[in-house]
């Protein structure tokens, strides 16, 4: 579970990236954070995964509260972002086998695990070539396969299938309803409504860096097309009229 | 941290680059510098490399003379001509003899042009031979008049070494030579793997999937400092390869630079040691930290590139320390990077000075150090590590 209260951040120079945003999202559920470029999606994300330091309010992530106990909370989670953030010169094996002892696996469960992923991936046939004679495909396979390594109960999705072709994005999508049934906290930040409609099951919208709504998608809906709720949402008033 | 080191250490010694300019780099670029210095020497201590010019209606007792020591005589048809050669750089020296004067002694004019390097030692040489001359007419005159040298001279004046034998130490060249080699290496050798260590990643985002795993941001920088550190050290080997392999194939002309060998044994290579790898560890913390400052990578090559000079001006000035009264100065050993040439030069010239060698050790163990804990600050710090 994580549970976000009145989380802030405001960088140096004054400019507030996220005011006063609480939300809470529960196991075996995904929950969408949907927002504009530049709305404070991706600095939420990164308050939650302890990159960045809060400078108000507090979060936690299975109970472990991020400023305090951050290393714990990292234990807990896994982040996949639009970029694979793969190593070019090692093979996908290797990337493996290099997180999970990062994340302090013994030889066995490494093992253990990668053969889970590599099946559920189906990485098998290229995975012992470095990473940089990967197909997009390919690399997203492998980044999925190293965020879910260590079995994490959380996971965090960033904009994960912005710039992907159609059948990579499947794969994300496939991978993240997959989550659902195992029973994982998902958080699946988008600006595409369409993977939202088709995957979130509680949205919060954030916008200018506050939350403007966070509830069921269908209560969120309220019987309109979610784009349509979204724009009204984020006080969108259409500005360009014909000639 | 482990984990980070060794990682870190597999790409580099994957990456082409850094096999080209880290490793490949030194030993060709040393031995083909050090090729082609020995080449220059060598054909500039040659007597048959020197040419000189006569005039056609040279004696030819001259002409046979010059020859005989081995000068490449070549003709012209007057003085005009020959000065003209000399003032279009295809001329060194034009001999001309103007016959006896009133004394009897044969006048000569060497005509050189004193802009042209190759003009005044030319000039030297030739002025030697006719010295020579003059020096031996004198001492069969004197012997004739039954007077020994003895009986001509005020003073008897003998140099005396009581320095380094021939058989000990490098050569002249070397001692000055090798150690800003070494250090030099010990820089440029990590600064290609650098840009990519920090702010690489930063661009490539694989820095942000690094710090959301458990393993604190000190060990990720410390494994990083420690993988570049050897990659550093073993590029500044790497140019004793490039001078071994010299030293193995003995060009013409090496002979000159290696007159007195190389002047390494076995605790010239454990000073040299103990000097490197503070050195190294310096150098690594101090690219670090840079690579972690940057944005990106191209970033970090212009602040690479200007950081660079901070190593090469104290590098550089040891090549001539030598020539300086600062060798010895107590100064010498605080200052970074002038330290540890100052006292491989030492070292080379087997007159090593452990205790100078020491504080130089102990000052770069701080600098790293000092280094090494601005680069972990860094690291904590989310605006420069987040930046991109």
């Amino acid at each position: 579970m994580v549970i976000a209260k009145e989380l802030t951040k405001e960088f140096s120079g004054g400019k507030l990236a996220v005011s006063n945003v609480s939300f809470t999202a529960r196991p075996g559920e995904i929950f969408g954070l949907l927002g504009v470029n530049g709305a404070g999606k991706t600095t939420t994300l990164r308050m939650l995964s302890t990159v960045l330091t809060p400078t108000a309010g507090s979060a936690t992530v299975q109970g472990f509260d991020v400023v305090k106990e951050p290393t714990k909370v990292r234990e807990s989670i896994g982040f996949l972002s639009t970029s694979t953030a793969l190593y070019g010169r090692l093979s996908g094996k290797e990337v493996l086998q290099y997180f999970g002892r990062l994340y302090g696996l013994s030889n066995e469960k490494i093992k253990e695990r990668t053969e889970v992923v590599e099946s559920l991936l189906k990485l098998g046939e290229f995975w012992n070539r470095n990473c940089d004679s990967y197909s997009t495909g390919q690399k997203q396979r492998v980044s999925i396969a190293r965020t879910i390594l260590h079995d994490p109960p959380v996971l965090f999705f960033d904009e994960s299938t912005a710039g992907l072709d159609i059948v990579s994005a499947q794969t994300v999508m496939e991978f993240i309803e997959s989550c659902r049934a195992a029973r994982k906290t998902v958080i699946f930040s988008t600006h595409i409504m369409s993977e939202v409609e088709r995957l979130c099951d509680h949205i919060a919208v954030i916008h200018d860096g506050k939350l403007v709504a966070d509830g069921r998608t269908d209560d969120i809906r309220a019987g309109r097309r979610l784009e349509e709720a979204f724009l009204d949402l984020v006080g969108y008033q259409k500005e360009l009229t014909h000639a | 941290m482990r984990e980070v080191f060794l990682k870190e250490l597999r790409e580099m010694f994957r990456d082409k680059r850094v096999r080209s300019t880290a490793f490949l780099g030194p030993i060709i670029l040393i031995f083909g510098l050090l090729f082609l210095l020995s080449s220059v020497i060598g054909n500039l201590a040659k007597p048959q490399s020197v040419k000189v010019h006569l005039l056609e209606n040279t004696p030819a007792a001259w002409v046979k003379r010059f020859e005989a020591e081995k000068y490449q005589v070549q003709f012209v048809k007057s003085e005009a001509e020959g000065r003209k050669l000399i003032t279009d750089g295809k001329a060194r020296t034009l001999v001309v003899f103007d016959g006896p004067t009133e004394a009897k002694v044969q006048k000569v004019r060497v005509l050189f042009d004193e802009s042209e390097q190759l003009g005044q030692i030319g000039k030297e040489r030739i002025l030697g031979v006719f010295r020579v001359l003059n020096e031996k007419k004198l001492a069969g005159y004197l012997k004739g008049q039954n007077v020994t040298p003895e009986m001509v001279s005020e003073i008897a004046p003998e140099a005396v070494n009581i320095g380094v034998t021939k058989d000990k130490g490098a050569g002249e060249f070397l001692d000055g030579f090798l150690p800003y080699l070494i250090v030099i290496w010990a820089f440029y050798g990590g600064m290609s793997s650098a840009s990519d260590l920090v702010a690489g990643e930063k661009e490539r985002s694989t820095l942000e999937t690094l710090l959301i795993s458990p393993v604190s941001r000190t060990h990720i920088v410390l494994g990083k400092i420690f993988a570049l550190s050897v990659i550093c050290f073993l590029s500044s080997l790497s140019s004793l390869v490039g001078l071994g392999i010299f030293v193995g194939v003995r060009p013409p002309g090496s002979e000159m630079m290696l007159n007195k060998g190389l002047g390494i044994n076995g605790s010239t290579v454990v000073l040299a040691i103990a000097l490197l790898i503070p050195l190294v560890l310096m150098m690594a913390s101090l690219l670090i930290l840079i690579s972690s400052y940057a944005k990106n990578a191209r970033e970090a090559q212009t602040y690479l590139s200007l950081g660079s000079f901070v190593v090469i001006m104290p590098a550089m000035f040891s090549q001539f320390i030598g020539l300086t009264e600062f060798g010895k100065a107590a100064w010498v050993d605080y200052v970074p990077v002038l330290n540890v040439a100052n006292h491989l030069r030492l070292a080379l010239l087997s007159k090593p000075d452990f205790a100078g060698a020491g504080v130089a050790i102990v000052v770069n163990l701080i600098l790293a150090l000092l280094a090494g804990w601005i680069a972990v600050r860094m690291f904590h710090k989310e605006t420069i590590i987040t930046r991109a």
